[in-house]
């Protein structure tokens, strides 16, 4: 009896402890202020600009009182995420609202993640901001939570709306990032710098299942498909992992030596990509693009590792996202709003120092 | 332990004392200290919309947390649940795209549960393979099969019939809860009083003794595992009928929620316990946990934090347990 209820008296504890310690405090330093430069301009600090701009002329006003608002990420267990935190916290102090941010269990837990849109539903907020792992999985709540008078809130535009107007529920829809774009544009670039010579390419998408992944994959294989003279040999699953990855291009190698251009649906597998193609001997042969312009790859921008990324803001994504929040909150269309996604290679990279 | 009285006032205090001195007890007290504990600390806790949010978020857990206790009562594991999950919710997607009506879309669910189930059951006890491998490969092809059965593609759209599972009401209830409500019943039933219940409970304890007294272990064996996967294809149908789309990523990590609802309720991997009552309130405990920290906004890596200490705490406390029957 007395190990069981020091035991319970132990849990106890911990979740007071944790409750009282675990309060979401934001990871990152103090906020930047993101001040115009004085001497050159960047595309980050422009769009940065026109964006501030874009808002203020649209008129939204914070209204009277506290205003606290939910943000549902899909994780935190991924640097672009956490800059996407960054920007949502930077924005939030900007215009004086408070925000809780949160995420499902894990970033394929779609079930989790509907759990945690519903009690954040029950929690009160002015409006709830979410980003969605599949197109399906947050409808009920976004139909509980628009019954509930709490303005919903998709700022990427990949939930379906159909689903919850069906349902009686109402959703403010943005369309900030286009996946199947971004695919498209990693490949345009292959087929650009092939040009008319053409050749035989290969695609490393992210995991099966994966929507996001496969937008990039879709778009970047119809890409190709549409132009003359290139021709896909395989579609490999990279499944976000540096090792597949390797294996893959590897394997792709093996079969098709005379490789031309491969396009990876994120980075990480595209620097993999690079180290089995260095390996087989094959540097600078191969055209090697990939997406989500990390930190690294802009290093293998620069010292020619890779040839290109497709760079798009998580720190936009999250600033959108505050301003969206608002927005909503005055009851204004928030659907024309779109982030870029741009191609950043050895001839811009230099200007991309700041982004993020 | 006292005898029955026919007093009427005095079996009152034995129902309470039987809680608190039973096997569940303990984690009763627990699950009761949490929504306490959440209730002072946030207010929209207790309101009768978030409560029953929890009755519906806990549903999937308490199902498939049934079926673990089945089976590591019965001395085995499966970590395939979630990929059963995505499997026969795809199924019956695939059903209900061929004109099958939501009912019996649903039998061939379950029944396709069953299926895996029995092949996980085949192997782990006739082919005496080891479940944690058997069922980890399931685990692997299940998923594999929803995917590519869809093309990785979710299937959108089920019938009325099949969408209350997930989001009808009995009056104030949700349907979710009185499905997990019946399965609960059903499972206690067996185990306290069916011979089936006690087999299983047997082959846990000691297999070989178990086989020796006539119990046919190798298909008993089966028929549990057919049990998880049914309780597998039963949460698919609770998902699937609250999103109105089977997702053939659905259920991921499904298994670890219900093998800590099972271990947190009692049930010991050394087999023989079966805690029913103890797995609905470790499921209870889970969902709780997870609602409450949500709405006090606690950063999600806390809340795995917690969780996970919980688990901890909960198999210490099968430790002593352990200890003391020895």
């Amino acid at each position: 009896m007395k190990t069981r209820n020091i035991a319970f008296l132990l849990t106890m504890v911990i979740v007071l402890i944790v409750t009282a310690c675990g309060k979401a405090a934001p990871v990152v330093e103090e906020p930047t202020e993101v001040t115009p430069p004085q001497t050159e301009e960047t595309l980050w600090s422009t769009t940065i600009a026109d964006i501030r701009e874009s808002v203020s002329a649209s008129g939204v006003k914070k209204p009277e009182g506290d205003i606290k608002v939910g943000a549902l990420l899909i994780t935190l267990a991924n640097p672009y995420w956490v800059t996407v935190q960054e920007g949502w916290l930077d924005t939030a102090k900007e215009l004086g609202i408070e925000v809780d941010i949160q995420t499902g269990p894990s970033e394929d837990d779609i079930a989790g993640q509907l759990n945690t849109c519903e009690s954040m539903v029950a929690a009160g907020y002015d409006a709830i901001v979410v980003n969605t792992i599949t197109e399906q999985n947050l409808v009920p709540c976004i139909i509980k939570g628009s019954k509930a008078g709490i303005p919903m809130i998709d700022p990427d535009g990949r939930i379906d709306i159909k689903a919850v107007e069906e349902g009686g529920g109402t959703l403010y829809q943005g369309s900030t990032l286009d996946y199947y774009e971004q695919g498209m544009l990693g490949a345009k670039f292959i087929v650009e710098k092939l040009g008319d010579k053409g050749g035989k390419v290969a695609i490393i998408e992210g995991m099966i299942g994966s929507p996001q992944g496969e937008a990039r994959r879709d778009g970047a294989k119809d890409t190709f498909e549409a132009a003359p003279n290139i021709e896909i040999v395989s579609i490999q699953a990279g499944d976000w992992d540096r090792r597949k990855s390797l294996d893959a291009t590897t394997n792709i190698l093996q079969a098709n030596p005379d490789l031309a251009g491969i396009y990876c649906a994120n980075d990480v597998m595209a620097l993999a990509a690079f180290e089995a193609i260095d390996a087989a001997g094959k540097a600078g042969q191969v055209i090697i693009v990939g997406t989500d312009f990390i930190e690294e790859a802009k290093e293998a921008i620069k010292d020619g590792r890779m040839a290109a990324s497709v760079a798009f803001s998580p720190y936009m994504e999250g600033m959108i996202s505050a301003y969206f929040a608002l927005m909503a909150i005055n009851d204004m269309d928030i659907s024309s709003t779109h982030i870029i996604s741009v191609l950043v290679s050895a001839e811009n990279v230099a200007e991309m120092e700041d982004w993020k | 332990m006292n005898k029955p009285t026919v007093n009427m006032k005095k079996s009152h205090s034995n129902i309470f004392k039987k809680i608190f001195l039973s096997q569940s007890g303990g984690v009763f007290i627990t699950l009761f200290l949490l929504c306490a504990i959440f209730s002072i600390l946030s207010k929209p806790f207790f309101s009768l919309s978030n409560l029953t949010n929890i009755l519906v978020q806990s549903s999937m857990t308490i199902v498939t947390a049934v079926g673990l206790t089945f089976v590591i009562s019965m001395g085995g594991i499966d970590i395939s649940v979630g990929s059963v999950v995505a499997l026969t919710g795809v199924i019956m997607g695939k059903a209900i795209q061929a004109g099958i009506p939501g009912i019996p879309a649903i039998l061939i669910g379950l029944a396709a549960g069953a299926a895996a189930g029995a092949v996980n059951g085949f192997f782990a006890g006739k082919m005496k393979i080891p479940p944690f491998i058997v069922t980890f490969a399931m685990e692997g092809i299940a998923r594999a099969l929803a995917l590519i059965i869809t093309a990785s593609i979710p299937i959108y759209g089920f019938p009325k019939s099949f969408r209350w599972f997930g989001t009808g009401w009995v009056g104030e209830i949700p349907a979710t809860a009185i499905v997990a409500l019946v399965v609960i019943i059903i499972a206690y039933f067996v185990i306290d009083r069916t011979s089936f219940g006690r087999n299983t409970l047997a082959i846990g304890g000691n297999p070989e003794a178990a086989r020796l007294s006539g119990i046919k272990v190798n298909k008993h064996i089966i028929f549990v595992y057919a049990l998880s996967g049914v309780t597998s294809a039963m949460a698919a149908v609770i998902l699937t009928a609250r999103l109105n789309t089977a997702e053939p990523i659905a259920g991921y990590y499904m298994e670890m929620d219900a093998i800590a609802a099972a271990v947190i309720g009692g049930t010991s991997f050394s087999g023989g316990v079966a805690p029913i009552i103890g797995a609905l309130i470790g499921a209870l405990i889970i969902t709780v946990l997870r609602n409450g920290l949500t709405l006090l906004n606690i950063q999600p890596y806390y809340q795995q934090l917690t969780v996970g200490f919980v688990i901890v705490a909960a198999v210490l406390i099968d430790q002593a347990r352990k200890q003391r029957r020895n």
